[in-house]
């Protein structure tokens, strides 16, 4: 008996060693599973709490024109935070700061709270008070350093846009990436406080110009107060933007179309507010100049646009509105060239038929008229060169009366009226319309108001291209903006090139024709006492096309010098009148600012 | 009242040279978790190698008394310590401290002592001295005694509101009923009874909602992340990003940057695990274990029942404690307060848990008879 108890009593002993073994090695084994197998999650977790990445914002790239000029770049903005954890006296640095910062203690603790809810492992971010401190402001501060530990002035690159308004509407703005484009551009690594261009060069280009931000990773406790800094990576500026825009070009234009609205709004034609010219060079493609009124200053957008502003340009005439990419209007008389060149090139007329203009003869077209006969003259008998020099407009009713709609319609088409430029830029393009019998059917009194550039619209743009595919016979080249992007680092990113867009083919005589009636447009014609005393031969087409009930929007498309073509021009003046007496002018201003000499 | 020579020279040196091992390892990552945190330490990194040392040398003291009484004189006295343990934790009641919700401490001078850490011994002692006594422990009636002489100072742990410690007692109780014998089947069947009728009864009727909490995020840590799954979520990130080969001494950035709470006290297996990694943290685990083993072989050894369950009871004490404790940083046993045996900062847990080696030492010491 007594030798059972010794014996089942070892035995029991026995199974606590057993027992304490097992504990042991689940112990053991655990650790396993948390250190070695996953182990690597483990680490990557208390990183994660340890490290807080703050970004450094990468100033964009800078924008110039092709000589240089600086259009837009980024000067450094101050940024007042508070760090909430490193307040040692909150309620006295918040009323200190409220007095520096002439902000009220509740709106501070209110900015506060918002970022500052539950209890751990908050993530180390800075509460921004306000942006784009003024200098005075960030001194005051400054001299209070030491008594506002938790405070932080960051330092942030904003757009600024030295030459203001010039070219603005080209340039574009900037603002915060919104919802869509943050679903759209996320994996790009764009974040919800990055901002994005949102308009013109600025959006269009937005890949080369945007910088690589850098970040600071600060080593953070668990109350997020940051105990020290461990590593950075260095922001990298966007590129450089070389543009095809002449400074000096753009300036002529801008002002030569502003000047023309006041006048002209001044005097006979009180609508006069909205305008679009573009110069373009015929050889390569490279825009010169394109101004349109209103325009903005991209840089009241930074930090971001107050309401008031907002609605100035957003309501009513639109300064967001590119009338001369995105606006297409009927081009009345510089319509005239392509129906000419339609009815050469059919046989429809030759060059020494006459037609005659006078009033009689308007039954014949249906009761349509010359714009002359208002002033009580006549043209008489005209042949097709007399026609164009004049703008008889009865001239062309006979070709439109002698044609197909699809003869004229494939003979604009073929300067790429009704298609895209393929100009790169933000917005799209309009393309106007040119219709044809697929589209509907012409009564004959439409097909002669078609001759006249009635029927179709048109962009400034696509004009200056087309114009300039007339001016080297048959070649026309893909507009664009920019001339070179270069890399933080100086060399060359991408260099644009010269691409032709499409070709118009056409008799010699066509050609001939169309060269020799357009310089005498400006001679002798209808644009000759806007081109008097130019000194540099100058062909081109004035236009006033008809909009009732209001004033006609005036136009003028020409390139210079007639024989030698370097530059064309497209201006376009909403409700602005006659185009030889208000379009004409202002492109003889972007004429002679282009060949000005440089004086360099 | 000197200690024979001879009967020093019978101490278990292993168990011994085992136990100083693990204060000292303990100390250092006191240290290393303590230093650069001034806010605890007041600008002295030692203040709490210092005290934990303190801690020792006391104990070391109070151990040197425990040898130079033959452990029968515990057996004899039982029922006073017993008492005596029962005041002890019933004058918190009149005396006590509150922190983080459990009464626990007395305040005596300047030392806080913890009247559960010394109680848990006398508990042991009591019921050794009991169940050395019975001869037939097989059937309900004979356990009801052994199971009141626990659950009476049990009731006053759970009224301090520390019910962690007080349940440290259950396997304890259950592990010296069966070293004394008692028939298998039925510990059996009151273990099933507990864990299938009572815990699930006890956990919907009688657990205060912060203890359900704690019930709840031990089976899903991520439950809560930022409130009770915090520390034991914390506690894993810092053990599994340790590694192989653990961010070296001094190196946590867990317990560093106070991610991991109560890294030098109740998570200091965490800042083991996280410093020294899989390595170092099986090291401490296996110092641990080998005292435990020590503790089991010295219950085998003993001269008599008493000694053997003396021996058992308080080396479960240990055992649960470890694996409660280090369980609970890696999310095995759920989050209570209890401290890790020699290596966790606190006076009274090393203090009781030296004694209660020097008792295992002084069952060892007479497992013979000496022949003077």
């Amino acid at each position: 008996m007594m030798n059972r108890t010794r014996t089942q009593s070892e035995r029991r002993l026995r199974v606590f060693q057993i027992f304490a073994l097992c504990l042991f090695l689940v112990l053991v084994g655990r650790l396993w599973q948390l250190q070695i197998i996953k182990g690597e999650y483990y680490k990557s977790r208390a990183t994660a709490n340890r490290l807080a990445l703050v970004p450094i914002s990468a100033p964009r790239g800078i924008i110039t024109d092709r000589r240089g000029e600086v259009f837009a770049t980024s000067r450094m903005a101050y940024t007042i935070s508070v760090v909430p954890q490193e307040f040692s006296d909150r309620e006295a640095e918040v009323r200190l700061l409220s007095k520096l910062l002439e902000m009220p203690v509740e709106e501070i603790e209110a900015k506060i709270a918002g970022q500052t809810e539950g209890r751990y492992g908050l993530p180390y971010m800075p509460t921004r008070l306000i942006e784009d401190v003024p200098p005075y402001m960030l001194v005051r501060v400054s001299e209070h350093k030491v008594e506002l530990p938790g405070v932080i002035i960051e330092e942030e690159p904003y757009r600024s846009y030295p030459n203001g308004s010039l070219a603005g509407p080209i340039i574009g703005y900037v603002g915060l990436i919104n919802q869509e484009e943050l679903a759209r551009l996320g994996e790009k690594g764009y974040q919800s406080r990055d901002r994005i261009g949102k308009s013109g060069v600025e959006r269009e280009f937005e890949e080369y110009l945007r910088g690589q931000d850098g970040v600071t990773e600060i080593e953070v406790d668990s109350l997020s107060r940051p105990v020290a800094t461990v590593g950075a990576r260095a922001p990298v500026a966007g590129s450089t933007l070389v543009m095809t825009i002449d400074a000096k070009v753009q300036q002529s234009a801008e002002d030569a179309l502003r000047s023309q609205l006041e006048t002209l709004q001044s005097g006979k034609y009180k609508h006069a507010t909205a305008g679009a010219a573009v110069a373009l060079d015929p050889r390569t493609g490279e825009i010169i100049a394109m101004a349109t009124e209103p325009g903005y200053d991209p840089g009241w957008f930074v930090p971001r646009i107050s309401d008031e502003q907002w609605r100035q340009v957003s309501t009513g005439v639109s300064g967001l509105f590119n009338r001369a990419i995105s606006g297409a209007y009927p081009p009345g008389s510089t319509f005239k060239p392509f129906t000419a060149i339609a009815a050469l090139e059919a046989g429809v007329i030759d060059l020494d038929d006459r037609i005659l203009c006078s009033p009689s003869v308007s039954s014949r077209y249906y009761r349509k008229r010359c714009s002359i006969w208002s002033k009580g003259r006549s043209h008489g008998y005209q042949n097709l060169t007399e026609g164009m020099i004049n703008s008889c407009n009865i001239v062309f009713y006979e070709l439109g009366a002698r044609l197909s709609v699809d003869q004229m319609a494939s003979a604009a088409k073929q300067f790429g009226l009704s298609q895209p430029t393929g100009l790169r830029f933000t917005p799209v393009e309009a393309t106007g319309a040119v219709p044809d019998s697929s589209v509907r059917d012409f009564m004959p009194g439409e097909l002669a108001s078609y001759a006249i550039g009635q029927q179709v619209t048109v962009t400034p743009l696509q004009m200056a291209v087309a114009y300039g595919g007339i001016a080297t016979r048959g070649v026309m080249y893909k507009p664009h903006l920019i001339r070179q992007v270069i890399a933080p680092d100086g060399t060359v990113q991408t260099q644009s090139v010269p691409e032709v867009m499409r070709t118009a083919v056409l008799s010699d005589r066509t050609w001939d024709y169309l060269h020799h009636s357009l310089s005498e447009v400006t001679r002798i014609g209808t644009a000759s006492s806007a081109f008097r005393n130019f000194g540099i031969p100058v062909a081109g087409k004035t236009g006033t096309a008809e909009v009732p009930p209001g004033d006609p929007h005036a136009w003028f498309v020409g390139w210079a010098p007639a024989d030698d073509p370097e530059i064309v021009v497209a201006v376009m003046i909403e409700r602005g009148g006659g185009g030889g007496a208000s379009a004409a002018p202002v492109a003889r201003k972007i004429m002679e600012a282009y060949f000005a000499p440089t004086g360099e | 009242m000197l200690i024979d020579r001879r009967l020093l020279s019978n101490l278990d040196h292993a168990l011994l040279v085992a136990v100083v091992i693990a204060v000292l390892f303990g100390c250092a990552m006191i240290y290393s978790a303590t230093r650069w945190n001034t806010r605890l330490t007041a600008g002295n990194p030692l203040l709490y190698v210092k005290k934990q040392l303190a801690a020792a040398a006391l104990g070391a003291a109070a151990s040197l008394v425990v040898l130079s009484v033959d452990y029968h004189y515990l057996e004899r006295f039982a029922k006073w310590i017993y008492l005596a343990s029962l005041l002890l934790l019933a004058s918190v009641f009149v005396f006590g401290k509150r922190t983080k919700g459990a009464i626990g401490w007395i305040k005596i001078g300047p030392v806080a002592i913890q009247p559960c850490e010394y109680a848990k011994i006398g508990v042991v002692i009591a019921l050794a001295a009991y169940l050395a006594q019975q001869d037939d422990l097989s059937d309900l009636r004979s356990f009801i005694v052994p199971a009141l002489i626990v659950a009476a100072p049990m009731a006053l742990v759970v009224a301090q509101n520390d019910l962690g410690s007080a349940l440290v007692l259950a396997p304890v109780f259950f592990a010296m009923m069966y070293a004394a014998g008692a028939d298998a089947k039925l510990l059996l069947a009151i273990v099933g009874v507990i864990l299938l009728v009572i815990a699930p009864f006890s956990y919907f009727f009688l657990l205060q909602t912060h203890q359900q909490m704690r019930i709840k995020v031990f089976f899903n840590p991520g439950l809560d992340p930022r409130g009770y799954g915090y520390n034991v979520m914390q506690s894993v990130i810092a053990i599994g990003s340790g590694g192989l080969l653990g961010k070296g001494y001094g190196q946590s950035t867990q317990a560093r940057l106070n991610f991991l709470p109560e890294h030098h006290t109740d998570f200091i297996f965490s800042v083991i695990a996280e410093e020294l990694g899989f390595f170092g943290a099986t090291a401490a685990l296996a110092v641990l274990f080998f005292i435990v083993h020590r503790g089991y072989s010295v219950a085998q050894e003993a001269r008599d029942k008493f000694g053997a369950l003396l021996a058992v009871g308080l080396t479960s004490v240990m055992l649960v404690h470890i694996f409660v404790n280090a369980g609970m940083t890696m999310n095995v046993s759920p989050c209570t307060g209890i401290p890790l045996p020699f290596f966790s900062a606190g006076g009274s847990a090393l203090m009781a848990m030296t004694i209660s080696i020097a008792i295992v030492q002084n069952v060892y010491m007479r497992r013979k008879k000496i022949i003077f």
